[in-house]
């Protein structure tokens, strides 16, 4: 005899008899909860950083104002993945509407004229948000159109393209990456929780260390307020940024201390003083920031080994 | 038929379970290993491969032994991570599967294991099978030779991993390290940082080996002229950077202490402050510095009002020595333009354009194409913004620029020889590529036909453009200089009107 399946089968089985089958999903509970990784809980993916695309150079669409509108998603979401490969340590998407103002980090580009020569150029303008304030990035503006250049793009496609272009251009450059990371994103918060490990000597954050993308070499700031009679204000330096594997519902991550200024406390290493100072109950506002960031390689290597296999690469 | 379901169901919750803990094995295994604990982590992976076996997950299988060799190794059983390696290897190879991870690890075995011959061919394999990886299997193999006494070598592989992979900042040092102890001539290798947009890194680096002061003397005038470059493509005012201030620790090296003052009263005094008896003299032993001091004073320019920039630009046109810089002076015509002082335009194009012409003339008779189309563009387009439109004989007029600027760029692509091995660092510029006329330039042609009545020659200039462009693949230039004709095609001859409808039918276009 052939078990067939027909519509309503699965309701009937629930209302008439729901003891076999809560016993099957009683089974099938703790294989679901093995299956899922255990300390996933306590650790958190890197912040978000909103991108918008603006079109501020008015003479450029005011006949076909649509032009603008088509391009734009086009573009964010090409500068999403630039942002992405080259800090991956943020999770990079297009800005959403709000009525309020967002404390969400945000970078916007914008198309914007500038005088030059006998006319003005075409340049992208990076603005950042965060923290509650707004400011231009100038020294990255990256022309797409010079002022004397006559053509300009005959539709949403070819501005785009010439858009894409340009960012293609200033994303390769080393100075335009250090610049952006050195005035804006170093500035992103991505954690508000840091701790001490005395038996490692090491401190902890709880960052998922594979999605933060970091290398090693990478060096994470902690700016902080030790609470008290007389509140102090404290910075703290990590660098040797890895995965923290012992203890892993704590934080993801875990470094040492390369410096940690907290007057009179001035340390270049680990101290005994440490886990005192970076108890939870005592600290008030720990922020961590990405100071240096080294991308992490395609693949992880160690002393010259791969140790992860990737997906479908080499 | 509720008790075949209900036991189909309980079979199922068994299954998962059973499939979630085989699965926990292998991330068991790996959660081990990340903690170094190498006896739990090779007997997890163990249990984890017998269940692949099992199953016949040979791609399962292949994994689970990449990782157990991985495990040995790092426990120090050599041999067994070899074997664990090689069959992971022998399985991948038949699934045709990425083999590069194993044959670098395996290729690290056997030269821990005192096997160099095999460990050299198998890094050879790893680097050639990388893909979008080679970088990584490059610089391992790379720090494999250093080790085996191959500086050479190694050198040469450090600089392949750096070019795979310039924004590769671990690499980069490494290169740097090795090269700088063999006391290899680095300039080359930070030139070609530079031309691949490391600015940073060729700055950071040059300012490094000047302030260590083991680079021989023959050497420092090059570091400091890549120093002057990086300044100059920074983005933003080279005036700003943080690398200004370093500079003051070089100021009394003997080889280019003279320079670096001159330097620093660029950057930090006024346009006109006395300037720059070393940096011309480098035109005779290093031109690179020269172009770098050239190209430093136009970044100024561009940051500076209108009549300091007339000084920076002045001193770049005056650089070069007979050879001025065609496009400093394209920018002080621009400078001029802009501030609508069409009186000293005029007389900067009366004063220049002798040196200007007879410097494109040496470069007619050297062949350098390139050379020849930034004159015939600088000249071109200074002669429209005076609007001396000419004709096709008449050398001082626009026309007749803007036409040799085409034929002199067509020539070059034409001429462009296969791209060679080493890519770049002779010069600070990119080796030779195709010139790419931007839209603008035949629009400036076409306009200055349509001033003297050539509407046929302004229509041919355009649509031999576009198809050019379409040979190329750059569909976006060739729809900006059609945008022009297609909108007076019901006035077109017919010729020309067909020539438009078959551009138009291109799928390129």
């Amino acid at each position: 005899m052939t078990a067939v399946f027909r519509p309503g089968s699965w309701k009937s089985l629930w209302s008439e008899r729901g003891t076999g089958l809560t016993l099957a999903l009683l089974l099938l509970i703790p294989a679901l909860i093995l299956a899922a990784p255990a300390a996933a809980a306590a650790q958190q993916d890197p912040p978000q950083v909103e991108i918008d695309f603006q079109v501020a150079a008015g003479s450029l669409f005011d006949r076909v104002p649509a032009q603008r509108d088509g391009a734009r998603p086009l573009i964010i979401k090409h500068l999403s993945s630039l942002g992405a490969s080259h800090f991956g340590f943020l999770r990079w998407s297009a800005t959403v509407p709000r009525a309020a103002a967002s404390a969400t980090p945000r970078l916007t580009v914008r198309l914007e004229e500038v005088p030059r020569g006998a006319g003005k150029d075409k340049i992208l303008r990076f603005k950042a948000h965060v923290d509650g304030g707004e400011f231009d990035l100038k020294t990255l503006d990256g022309v797409v159109y010079e002022w004397h250049r006559l053509d300009l793009p005959p539709d949403a496609a070819g501005l785009a393209r010439d858009v894409v272009h340009e960012l293609n251009r200033l994303f390769a450059l080393d100075n335009f990456r250090n610049q952006l990371h050195e005035r804006f994103l170093k500035a992103v918060p991505l954690a508000t929780v840091v701790g001490a490990d005395a038996q490692d000597r090491r401190i902890f954050v709880p960052l998922r260390w594979e999605t933060l993308q970091a290398d090693p070499d990478s060096v994470l700031r902690v700016q902080f307020q030790v609470s008290g009679a007389t509140p102090r204000h404290g910075t703290m330096k990590i660098s040797q940024v890895q995965k923290r594997s012992r203890d892993p519902h704590r934080g993801g991550i875990q470094g040492a201390i390369s410096l940690l200024d907290c007057a009179p406390l001035l340390l270049r290493d680990w101290s005994d003083d440490v886990p005192a100072l970076m108890k939870p109950e005592g600290l008030v506002k720990p922020q961590v920031f990405m100071e240096t960031y080294i991308p992490r390689g395609g693949l992880p290597v160690e002393d010259g080994l791969v140790t992860r296999l990737g997906g479908g690469g080499q | 038929v509720r008790a075949v379901l209900l036991a189909a169901l309980l079979a199922a919750s068994v299954s998962v379970a059973a499939v979630a803990q085989k699965t926990g094995t292998l991330a068991q295994g790996l959660e081990a290993l990340d903690a170094g604990d190498y006896a739990r982590a090779t007997s997890t992976l163990e249990t984890a491969l017998a269940t692949a076996r099992q199953q016949k997950n040979q791609s399962r299988e292949a994994e689970i032994l990449f990782y157990l060799g991985l495990s040995w190794q790092k426990s120090g059983a050599l041999r067994e991570a070899a074997e664990s390696y090689e069959q992971a290897l022998r399985l991948r190879t038949e699934l045709r599967e990425p083999t590069a991870p194993i044959l670098n690890n395996l290729a690290q075995t056997y030269a821990a294991l005192g096997d160099a011959s095999r460990a050299d061919a198998l890094f050879k394999k790893a680097v050639e099978s990388g893909g979008r990886n080679a970088a990584v299997y490059e610089n391992t193999y790379a720090t494999f030779l250093e080790t085996q006494g191959r500086h050479k070598e190694a050198v040469n592989w450090y600089r392949r991993a750096a070019e795979s992979d310039p924004t590769n900042v671990k690499t980069h040092w490494n290169a740097v390290k090795v090269m700088g102890a063999m006391g290899e001539d680095l300039l080359p290798y930070l030139r070609c940082q530079l031309v691949s947009g490391q600015v940073d890194l060729a700055l950071e680096s040059a300012l490094r080996l000047l302030e260590e002061g083991k680079r021989p003397a023959s050497e420092r005038p090059g570091l400091l002229a890549i120093v002057a470059a990086a300044l100059a493509r920074q983005l933003g005012d080279p005036r700003e950077s943080p690398a200004v201030r370093r500079l003051d620790a070089l100021r009394e090296d003997p080889a280019i202490g003279m320079g670096v003052q001159e330097l620093q009263r660029l950057l930090t005094g006024d346009a006109s402050a006395p300037c720059c008896d070393w940096w011309n003299m480098q035109l005779f032993g290093t031109p690179q510095a020269t172009d770098a001091y050239v190209e430093l004073l136009r970044a100024l320019g561009r940051h500076a009002p209108p009549e300091a920039a007339e000084v920076y630009l002045t001193r770049a046109l005056n650089a070069g020595g007979p050879s001025p810089s065609p496009l400093a002076f394209l920018d002080l015509v621009e400078v001029y333009y802009a501030t609508g002082d069409i009186d000293k335009l005029n007389r900067l194009t009366r004063e220049r354009s002798p040196a200007l012409f007879d410097a494109k003339g040496q470069a007619y008779r050297r062949s350098a194409w390139s050379e020849a189309y930034d004159f015939h563009r600088a000249l071109g387009m200074t002669y429209a913004h005076l609007g001396r439109w000419g004709d096709s004989g008449q050398l001082d007029s626009a026309i007749f620029q803007l036409e040799h600027a085409r034929t002199a760029a067509a020539t070059h692509n034409r001429d462009l020889q296969p791209r060679a091995e080493a890519r770049c660092g002779a010069s600070l510029e990119r080796e030779p590529e195709p010139i790419a006329i931007e839209p603008g330039l035949i629009a400036l042609l076409a306009e200055s036909y349509e001033k003297v009545g050539r509407g046929d020659d302004a229509v041919r200039a355009r649509l031999d453009s576009a198809e050019e462009y379409i040979k190329q693949g750059n569909r976006s230039s060739a729809q900006k200089v059609l945008a022009p004709v297609v909108k007076q095609l019901k006035v077109l001859p017919e010729a020309e009107r067909l020539r438009v409808r078959a551009l138009q039918r291109q799928d390129s276009y």
